[in-house]
C-alpha cells in the first residue's frame, strides 16, 4: 500500500481508531518490501484527508522513512507543519513517552507520536 | 561554558522515569491489566510551561537572517510545546520554525543521539547548557537550557541557509529564554 493509497483509505474510514489501524497496516506492510519498491510508496503526494493533522501525519511519515534511505523529503510535504503540537496519545504517560521520543521528523510537522509507537505496528 | 557539563535533575527527569516505568509496567506479565499504569498526573502538573517562542527573534534580526522582509511572527501551543514561525514576506524566501519543549535532558538526549545516527554534518555547539547544529534538509539548533528544549530552523524552498546565521540566531534566542 503507497501512502496516497493511504490516504484514500482514511478519507474512508473518519474514525480515528479505525485510521490508526491502517497506519499500523501500512508500517507493517511497508517494512516487508525490498528497498527499493519502499520508496516509490512515499514519493507521491496523498490527497488531503480532510483533517491538517492526519495531512501533517502523512508527510512526517513520509520524510522520517525516506531520511532512512537517506533521501530528502518530497516537496508536497513541506507545506504540511501544524500551527500547534498535535499528541495523538490520550494517556497522560504516553504524551509524556511522546514528547521525548517523537522522531525529528515528526517534531518537524508538529506530531508528536513515540518513535516507541512506529517500531511496535 | 561546555556543552556536555552535568546538570542537576530537573522535572523532566522525573518525567522520563514516569514514562519508561510506565512503558515497562505496560510489556510486563501475561496479564498487563494486572499492573495498573502509574498515575502521573501530579509530576505532569510539576512540569513547567513552554513559553511563547516569538519574543525570542525581532522581526529585524529575522529580515537580516532572510536578507529581505520578514513578516510577523505566528505561535501557538500548548504546556508541553510550543512552535512559532516567521515567513519571509515573500513566498518561499527564508522562514524560520522555532520550537520550545519542556522534555529537558531526556528529550535534548534522543534529539542528539537520533541527528547523531543520521550524520547528516552534526556538530556539538557551546551554547546553553547543550547544543548541536546538523543540517537535515534544513539547518537545525537545538539547545538544551534548563528544563526546555529549543530548536530553530532556517530553511525555505527558495532560500538556501546558512549555518553562521542559524547558529547566530539560536545564540540570540538562547540568550533570552528564561529557563524554568
Amino acid at each position: 500500500m503507497s501512502l496516497a493509497r493511504l490516504a484514500e483509505h482514511l478519507v474512508a474510514m473518519p474514525d480515528e481508531r479505525i485510521r490508526w489501524k491502517l497506519v499500523w497496516e501500512f508500517m507493517e506492510e511497508y517494512r516487508w518490501e525490498p528497498a527499493a519498491v519502499q520508496v516509490g510508496l512515499l514519493v507521491d503526494e496523498p490527497a488531503s484527508v480532510g483533517d491538517e493533522r492526519w495531512d501533517a501525519l502523512l508527510a512526517a511519515l513520509s520524510e522520517h522513512l525516506l531520511a532512512q534511505h537517506d533521501l530528502a523529503p518530497p516537496d508536497w510535504s513541506e507545506t504540511r507543519v501544524l500551527r500547534k503540537a498535535w499528541f495523538p496519545a490520550q494517556l497522560a504517560i504516553a504524551r509524556a513517552d511522546a514528547l521525548v521520543r517523537a522522531p525529528a521528523a515528526f517534531r518537524k510537522h508538529g506530531v508528536y507520536l513515540s518513535a516507541h509507537d512506529l517500531t511496535a505496528a | 561554558m561546555s556543552s556536555r557539563r552535568i546538570r542537576s535533575r530537573g522535572p523532566a527527569a522525573v518525567l522520563l522515569t514516569l514514562a519508561l516505568f510506565g512503558a515497562l509496567a505496560a510489556c510486563s506479565g501475561d496479564q498487563p491489566g494486572d499492573t495498573p499504569l502509574p498515575d502521573v498526573s501530579d509530576a505532569l502538573e510539576g512540569l513547567p510551561t513552554a513559553p511563547d517562542p516569538c519574543p525570542l527573534i525581532t522581526t529585524d534580526e529575522a529580515t537580516a537572517a532572510f536578507g529581505s522582509p520578514a513578516g510577523a511572527c505566528e505561535s501557538d501551543g500548548d504546556q508541553f510545546v510550543q512552535l512559532a514561525r516567521i515567513r519571509a514576506v515573500e513566498d518561499g524566501r527564508g522562514q524560520i520554525d522555532l520550537t520550545i519543549s519542556v522534555g529537558g535532558q531526556a528529550e535534548f538526549d534522543q534529539l542528539r543521539s537520533e541527528a547523531e545516527a543520521a550524520n547528516d554534518e552534526f556538530r556539538e555547539l557551546d551554547l546553553g547548557d547543550a547544543a548541536f547544529v546538523h543540517s537535515p534538509f534544513s539547518i537545525e539548533v537545538v539547545v538544551l537550557k534548563g528544563d526546555l528544549v529549543l530548536s530553530v530552523r532556517l530553511g525555505g524552498s527558495a532560500f538556501l541557509p546558512d549555518e553562521a546565521a542559524t547558529i547566530s540566531l539560536a545564540t540570540t534566542a538562547t540568550g533570552r529564554l528564561t529557563p524554568a
